[in-house]
């Protein structure tokens, strides 16, 4: 660097100091949500697939009442109908509107995937905290850790059908009854992950910091280790509800889950199995479009999630 | 009352690994610091400095002996004089970005243990914060940012203003240094000794600098393997070391100067250190001792005061 | 007279989503053959990245070189591309980092490892290289390396695992090896031995080192030339006793005050540098130490120090030693100590 070619000789005197700051913070802050949020933009595949998402939840809502039709209304001589200006998607053989019981199934089945999703998050992040917490405190810390491991173990290995098949025939069939049956079994998942998580999490020195400090037990799991790893629990919640739709479809398409006139997408592609080779093909099309679009959509959505959680990216 | 703030009898910290094999991070380890005394603790990673530290302030269990704390076994203690007892030790923690939870804003983290102990609410709560943010040379404007925005440094005064915040008289320093910079480093120890001037504190300083540690420590102890092998002055243990291990360990330092390069003989050990998992049986050090004896495998020689304030264990003594 | 490396007016600048930071911002130096070239600084002060753009390392697309050049044995390694750089990686610069375990293989034999550099690099069949990686081996200090050479790098302790790496960056005879920050992770008697072996294989092969560091006890240790960075910038460089003895910078005089004196019995106060270093992301337009000297003038704040040559090798980039500044000797000597 070359010496400027301006006069600088009256700067030579010791600077005022009391201006200078050294310890200011210069970087513009960016929160670690907006942080999240402007690499999950960046990603066209998760704006997408959260697009998608948002356009078949308000479809759920309103898509039913966007026609003169309601999902469950009988009209025997329009059996059948291919689509029409009249009936969007068609109509089934007892002449109901396909588009409206496309949208009442997705209530249906978003409802179910949530609620499955949602208590899988409570008790897994429950049992998963406990355990995690408690593993390594004592002999009573121990004991309780490998008490409710042995429990997630057993669930584990039990098949979720079998459940389901004794639940339905135990108690009504229906959506709390699908909840429950998904929920018994589904929460381990999460159980683990957090179990997992927590167990890295009380090495960290901040912990052992809060516990020096006479910090409480729960103060602790819920000031330090649960927020830092919400990434990961949001990230498993996008994986998880769409695996519960998908299982109630399935077991509504086996005739376990949801019961007719009750439309779910399942329910339908059931129905509509037996007319597929008489040329009816939108029956069975729509309620198996939204059931890939909705798959796609949360799958896309997580992935681009993860990768936006992950500190390593930029 | 005694004249030692804190008493470490025989403690022992033993870790189970798997089904059968144990570490013994801490092994049979006894010592008293004064009351507004700086006790160093130097030893290589893996001599169990740290576990040292943490089983002191009751982090983890002692699997046998006692921690005294102002003459009160700590571990006779229960419910609400253990609480109190503990406020009153703190620790200041090595990693500054690992020992800040990267989700709370700095006022709460300095106030985690006002908080714990409801010392203060509200206004005064607030109050104290910026208290102990000036205190510790940050600005009151800083209690509502994030930790990540702060340098290695200030993150290290962060965690130093949340130990003070509960008015502790002794603090365990678990290599407070050794993740910062060096001109961030002389920032930091010149704040440690101006805080136990005006608080009448008393630390147990951890680290691997010997330099630092020769710095801010009245006695200096050094451990091996999980045993203290020599426990004296800091003049006494750089002017006459006894223990072969502190004698290696002080001739490994770097000169200060390049026109002293040289001038320092060094005692290079052979090898490295053996496997916590299979120690040598006697003495742990006589696998690299270069002045090793037949005793040395016999027997683990005993923790005596050779002089007035020089304790070793070593059977050449 | 030609350097074996030269490093030429670098700048090198990091896109993040909120802007630019400028890691490097000019920065010059040379290394001569067979000596140590000690680069000191903080972190974050640019002398990782400096390694990191001599061996074509810089992290894309976010980092990139902007303007300079880096002659090694004339040939500009700025202009290289990926090939170019690998193979003069391998064969003509040596690496070792501070941590051993990331340049080992964990699933792969020690002797495998350096067997691959020989075979890759030197052409050698397996048998020769397998010879001449036990030779290496026993070179760095590494005893019963027969046996030694069939096990993994979980199975070395700290300082072995960085002797390896050692042997991997002497495989090929390099003229020069980088060393960045090659003992800070290890013990402090670890240390001794590792500086111990980078001395007497430079001894021995006349081997070139750029050793980065911040412990100025290393560089007294092993250093023939200093180069001290901050910000961005080389702010002082000179010969080892040039730099201890008659500093030039008042950051140069901060570093070694911060440093407790072993040898000194008296329990004397030490003399911090205030404040933290600048945000690269915004550098200030003066000098950018000047927020933290005990000796600002105004023209510090405006304009940037050019170089003022005190002998052939010893150089540094302070106003204070401008004809024009005011002769504030006691305070200097003060702060000089």
């Amino acid at each position: 660097m070359s010496q400027p070619q301006i006069n600088i000789d009256h700067l030579f005197r010791p600077a005022d100091k009391e201006s200078l700051h050294s310890d200011k913070i210069a970087r513009p802050y960016e929160s670690y949500g907006k942080e999240v949020i402007r690499k999950v933009v960046k990603n066209k595949m998760a704006v997408f697939g959260f697009v998608l998402l948002v356009v078949i939840i308000l479809l759920s809502i309103f898509g039913p009442h966007m026609v003169s039709h309601t999902p469950s209304k009988q009209n025997l001589t329009q059996g059948n109908l291919p689509l029409s200006s009249e009936h969007w998607f068609g109509t089934d053989d007892l002449g109901r509107d396909v588009w409206a019981r496309t949208w009442a199934g997705a209530r249906i089945s978003l409802v179910i995937g949530f609620a499955a999703a949602i208590i899988d998050l409570i008790i897994g992040v429950f049992v998963g905290g406990v355990s995690g917490y408690m593993a390594g405190r004592g002999k009573t810390g121990d004991r309780i850790d490998n008490l409710l491991m042995r429990i997630v173990e057993v669930l584990f290995g039990i098949p979720y059908l079998l459940v389901v098949i004794l639940l339905m025939v135990m108690m009504k069939p229906g959506i709390t009854t699908m909840i429950i049956a998904l929920s018994i079994t589904g929460w381990v998942g999460m159980a683990r992950i957090v179990r997992g998580q927590i167990l890295q999490l009380k090495q960290q020195e901040f912990v052992l910091a809060a516990e020096k400090l006479g910090t409480s037990h729960a103060k602790i799991i819920i000031r330090h280790l649960l927020p830092n790893m919400m990434g990961i629990i949001i990230v498993n919640l996008t994986f998880t509800i769409p695996s519960a739709i998908f299982a109630e479809s399935f077991l509504s398409f086996l005739g376990l889950g949801v019961q007719a006139p009750t439309a779910s997408w399942g329910t339908m592609a059931n129905d509509s199995l037996g007319v597929i080779l008489s040329g009816q093909w939108w029956r069975l099309f729509f309620p198996g479009l939204m059931i890939s679009l909705t798959m796609f959509a949360f799958n896309a959505f997580g992935d681009g999630l993860q990768d936006a959680l992950d500190p390593k990216s930029k | 009352m005694s004249e030692y703030v804190l008493e470490v009898q025989e403690v022992k910290k033993h870790f189970k690994m798997g089904a059968r094999k144990t570490v013994k991070s801490v092994d049979g380890i006894s010592f008293a610091i004064r009351k507004g005394e700086t006790l160093g603790l130097v030893g290589e990673s893996g001599s169990g400095k740290s576990t040292l530290g943490r089983t002191i302030v009751g982090l983890y269990e002692t699997t046998s002996g006692n921690v005294l704390f102002n003459g009160e076994n700590t571990s006779n203690l229960n419910g609400k004089e253990k609480k109190e007892l503990s406020r009153q030790m703190q620790m200041i923690f090595q990693d500054p970005t690992a020992s800040l939870n990267p989700r709370m804003k700095v006022g709460d983290i300095i106030a985690e243990g006002i908080d714990a102990y409801k010392l203060l609410r509200g206004k005064e709560r607030k109050e104290r914060v910026i208290e102990l943010l000036e205190k510790v040379g940050l600005h009151a404007d800083h209690a509502k940012r994030f930790p990540h925005e702060f340098s290695g440094g200030q993150r290290q005064r962060i965690g130093i203003a949340r130990a003070l915040a509960v008015n502790p008289s002794f603090i365990v320093a678990d290599e407070p240094i050794s993740a910062l910079d060096v001109s961030i480093q002389a920032q930091v120890i010149n704040l440690l000794e101006d805080l136990q001037k005006e608080q009448e504190l008393t630390y147990l300083f951890i680290a691997h600098d010997l330099a630092m540690v020769k710095h801010i420590s009245d006695r200096i102890g050094v451990m091996y393997m999980g045993k203290l092998v020599e426990l004296t002055t800091s003049e006494t243990l750089f002017q006459d070391p006894l223990h072969p291990y502190t004698h290696a360990l002080l001739s490994a330092i770097p000169v200060t100067e390049p026109k002293l390069r040289g001038t320092r003989e060094r005692i290079m050990l052979s090898g490295d250190p053996p496997s916590p998992l299979n120690p040598p049986t006697g003495c742990p050090f006589r696998t690299r001792c270069p002045n090793a004896i037949e005793k040395c495998g016999e027997e683990m020689p005993k923790w005596k005061e050779i002089k007035e304030e020089h304790w070793v264990a070593c059977h050449l003594f | 007279m030609s350097h074996l490396l030269e490093v030429d007016d670098l700048k090198v600048s990091f896109h993040v989503s909120s802007g630019e930071i400028q890691a490097l911002r000019g920065v010059s130096f040379h290394v001569n053959s067979g000596e140590t070239l000690a680069v000191v600084g903080e972190s974050g002060c640019g002398k990782s990245v400096t390694a990191q753009a001599i061996m074509g390392m810089i992290p894309s697309p976010q980092g990139r070189v902007k303007e300079g050049r880096i002659l090694f044995k004339g040939q500009d390694l700025t202009k290289f591309n990926k090939k170019q750089f690998r193979s003069v990686r391998g064969s003509e610069i040596g690496m070792v980092f501070q941590d051993p375990m990331t340049s080992l293989n964990p699933t792969m034999k020690v002797g495998s490892q350096i067997d691959e550099v020989l075979v890759k690099n030197q052409k050698l069949s397996k048998k020769e290289a397998k010879q001449k990686t036990i030779e290496l081996l026993k070179l760095v200090g590494i005893s019963d390396a027969s046996s030694r050479y069939s096990q993994y790098p979980h199975e070395f302790s700290g300082g072995m695992r960085q002797r390896v790496v050692i042997a991997i960056a002497l495989a090929c005879n390099p003229e020069l090896i980088i060393a960045d920050e090659p003992t800070t992770a290890l013990d402090v008697t670890i240390q001794a031995q590792i500086l111990e072996l980078l001395k007497k294989l430079q001894k021995e092969r006349n081997t070139s080192i750029m050793l980065i560091t911040h412990d100025l006890g290393v560089v007294a240790e092993v250093a023939d030339r200093v180069a001290i960075m901050y910000a961005g910038v080389v702010v002082e460089s000179g010969r080892v006793e040039e730099i201890f003895e008659n500093p030039k910078h008042p950051y140069t005089w901060g570093l070694l005050n911060s440093v407790p004196k072993l040898e000194s019995s008296e329990k004397e106060r030490l003399i911090p540098i205030e404040g933290s270093p600048p945000d690269l992301f915004a550098p200030p337009k003066g000098c950018p130490f000047a927020e933290r000297c005990p000796f600002t003038m105004e023209v510090c704040l405006e304009h940037m120090p050019g170089k003022e040559v005190f002998s052939e090798n010893h150089q540094a980039r302070c106003w204070l030693n401008d004809p024009r500044a005011p002769k504030n000797e006691e305070l200097i000597a003060a702060g000089r100590e």
